[in-house]
């Protein structure tokens, strides 16, 4: 069974984004037998899921919840709900649920893909993340753990 | 009676940054277009004042995550002109294969990602990607090995961090390179499929009359990495030619009120091309092995004066930038020599140019006696092309009056995007405002 494999998506030096890699950075202190990636680009997912068992995605999301909110979204087949299509605050390539359903029309996808998202209201360039989703870095590594120890991809 | 229509396009898609579009007709007449980049300034410039030279590279850098290596070769190019340091021929050609690397990234996304969908009817890539399946896995296979000669010879392929002025920290090890060299066969194929299936793409028809400038890399090559001579023409006549020195006095920047990126003119002349169009144009002849034999045989016009043909262009370019990428492995020395040559601290005046994907790179760097930038300047690709995206928007609309609202305004898109605009690098995404009624 291939290794579970653990990537965090966001800007380190962007507030609140920081939290997917965040996220990333505690995974691989706490874990070194998971694979972990850490992506500023959601395009570049599409070329790492396929042919894995388990991926778990971490990422900070802006949908009006309370900061630090920490949510756990099953992808693997249905697309990431709520996220407008073609909506990034990136300007290059594609948002996280392009990307998704980019390698889901490519028959790219892992046979269990989750999203583990961080809520923030806080992406200003240069900022430190608020400290609430400082907070709820740590709630989002240890639902990771769990999800990768509990066999949560076998089903 | 006035008759008037307004289209507005209030956040452009597929482009790299944040724009807006807005054309005014009345009458019949397109009297008002304008390309507004609201992205907000950067400041790099003001960042750069009082840092050391050997920084520009690193800092400039973050300018593009697309094209970053675009930025951190005119950089040191310029630093190095700065202090009259000139690098070895194996630097030399490390950068050009870190080069190629950044093309074949670059153009594969546009080619793919961004322009394409237009072209087979699709309002994006994820729609095109459930019809065209082997073609999309085709153009992320090829991105994929844009970025591995990116890894190969900067150390990663988004802000590369094996770059310094003077060359690099340490070149690839012979297995490194060979590793990247068994792949290249693979992108070899994929960039000439790509070459043949947009040359079949039915595209829109236009002929405009544009001036292009390129840069002349002094070696016979085809522009890409470095260069001390401008060309400048149609791509009929001899070009003109001025020192890279001359840039300043040739090119002016002016502040429009619409935008956050200066529009460049040239003395003279005013609006101009830089890009893929404007390096097939004034240096086509120096493509070699398979990318010129394959535009003889697909008889891509030269100079390529139909914008929405860009695409073809560009194609070609990743089939030689591939080829060229091989070549540059092949022939690699078994002693290339130190990686890097001292560029030793002190006061200097130099430009460094490159040729990013979307064309000509140029930076001015004034240094003091200890070395530290005084005062910089960088004129990207965007901000030279963004008056003439603005004459061929006036142009196609006035041609294309009888369309509605609705599919004229996705044509203006598409023209705004046969510029691969990136909007993150001229400001200093796209809106469109069509206003007729």
């Amino acid at each position: 069974m291939s290794v579970p494999l653990v990537i965090g998506i966001g800007n380190p030096d962007r507030g609140d984004d920081a939290a997917g890699p965040l996220v990333a950075d505690a995974v691989t202190s706490l874990r070194p037998d998971i694979d972990v990636v850490r992506l500023s680009d959601p395009l570049a997912l599409v070329d790492l899921l396929a042919g894995r068992h388990l991926v778990i995605v971490v990422d900070a999301a802006l949908t009006g919840r309370p900061p630090g909110t920490v949510g756990v979204l099953d992808v693997s087949d249905s697309p990431l709900p709520g996220e407008r299509r073609g909506s990034t605050t990136s300007s290059h390539g594609l948002s996280l649920g392009d990307a998704i359903e980019l390698a889901r029309a490519l028959g790219r996808l892992p046979d269990r893909l989750l999203v583990v998202v961080v809520e923030g209201d806080a992406v200003e360039l240069g900022q430190a993340p608020q400290p609430i989703v400082l907070a709820s870095v740590t709630e989002a590594t240890t639902q990771v753990l769990a999800m990768v120890d509990g066999g949560i991809g076998d089903r | 009676m006035t008759r008037a229509r307004t289209l507005d396009v209030p956040v452009l898609a597929r482009v790299e940054g944040e724009g807006a579009m807005h054309v005014r007709i009345r009458d019949g007449k397109v009297d008002d277009v304008r390309l507004r980049i609201y992205e907000p300034p950067r400041f790099f410039e003001g960042f750069l004042r009082g840092r050391e030279a050997a920084e520009a590279p690193d800092i400039t850098a973050r300018i593009c995550g697309i094209c970053p290596v675009a930025y951190q070769t005119a950089a040191c190019n310029a630093v190095e002109a700065a202090r009259g340091v000139t690098v070895s021929d194996a630097i030399r050609a490390m950068r050009r294969l870190l080069y190629c690397g950044e093309w074949i990234e670059s153009h594969a996304l546009h080619i793919y990602l961004l322009h394409a969908p237009d072209f087979l009817g699709y309002p994006d890539a994820l729609s095109m990607a459930a019809d065209h399946r082997d073609l999309v896995q085709q153009g992320l296979r090829l991105k994929k090995t844009g970025n591995d000669v990116m890894e190969l010879a900067g150390g990663r392929a988004i802000h590369p961090v094996n770059v310094k002025v003077g060359g690099f920290f340490r070149f690839p090890t012979p297995q490194e390179m060979a590793r990247v060299r068994a792949i290249l066969d693979q992108a070899a194929d994929d960039a000439e499929a790509t070459l043949r299936a947009v040359a079949a793409l039915e595209l829109p028809e236009a002929q405009m009359a544009y001036h292009f400038i390129a840069l002349d890399p002094g070696t016979g090559e085809y522009p890409l990495e470095d260069g001390r001579v401008v060309l400048s023409g149609d791509g009929v006549r001899e070009p003109d030619r001025f020192a890279l020195e001359l840039f300043d006095e040739r090119i002016v920047e002016l502040h429009v009120e619409h935008s956050n990126a200066l529009h460049a003119r040239l003395h003279g002349v005013g609006s101009y091309v830089v890009g893929p169009l404007a390096r097939w144009a004034l240096l086509g002849d120096r493509m070699t092995g398979r990318a010129a034999a394959l535009a003889a045989e697909l008889d891509v016009a030269r100079p390529m004066l139909n914008p929405f043909a860009s695409i073809v262009v560009r194609a070609l370019e990743v089939v030689y930038a591939v080829e060229e990428a091989q070549r540059l492995i092949d022939e690699w020395p078994a002693d290339p020599g130190p990686s890097d040559v001292d560029v030793p601290v002190g006061a200097g005046l130099g430009y460094g140019a490159s040729e990013a994907p979307r064309g000509l790179l140029v930076h001015r760097y004034r240094l003091d006696d200890d070395g530290l930038i005084a005062d910089a300047r960088i004129v990207p690709p965007t901000s030279q092309n963004q008056a003439q995206i603005e004459d061929d928007l006036r142009t196609f609309v006035q041609d294309h009056l009888d369309l509605d609202d609705a599919e004229l305004t996705r044509q203006c898109e598409v023209a705004i995007r046969n510029y691969d605009p990136c909007i993150s690098c001229a400001t200093h995404f796209l809106r469109l405002h069509v206003d007729r009624d």
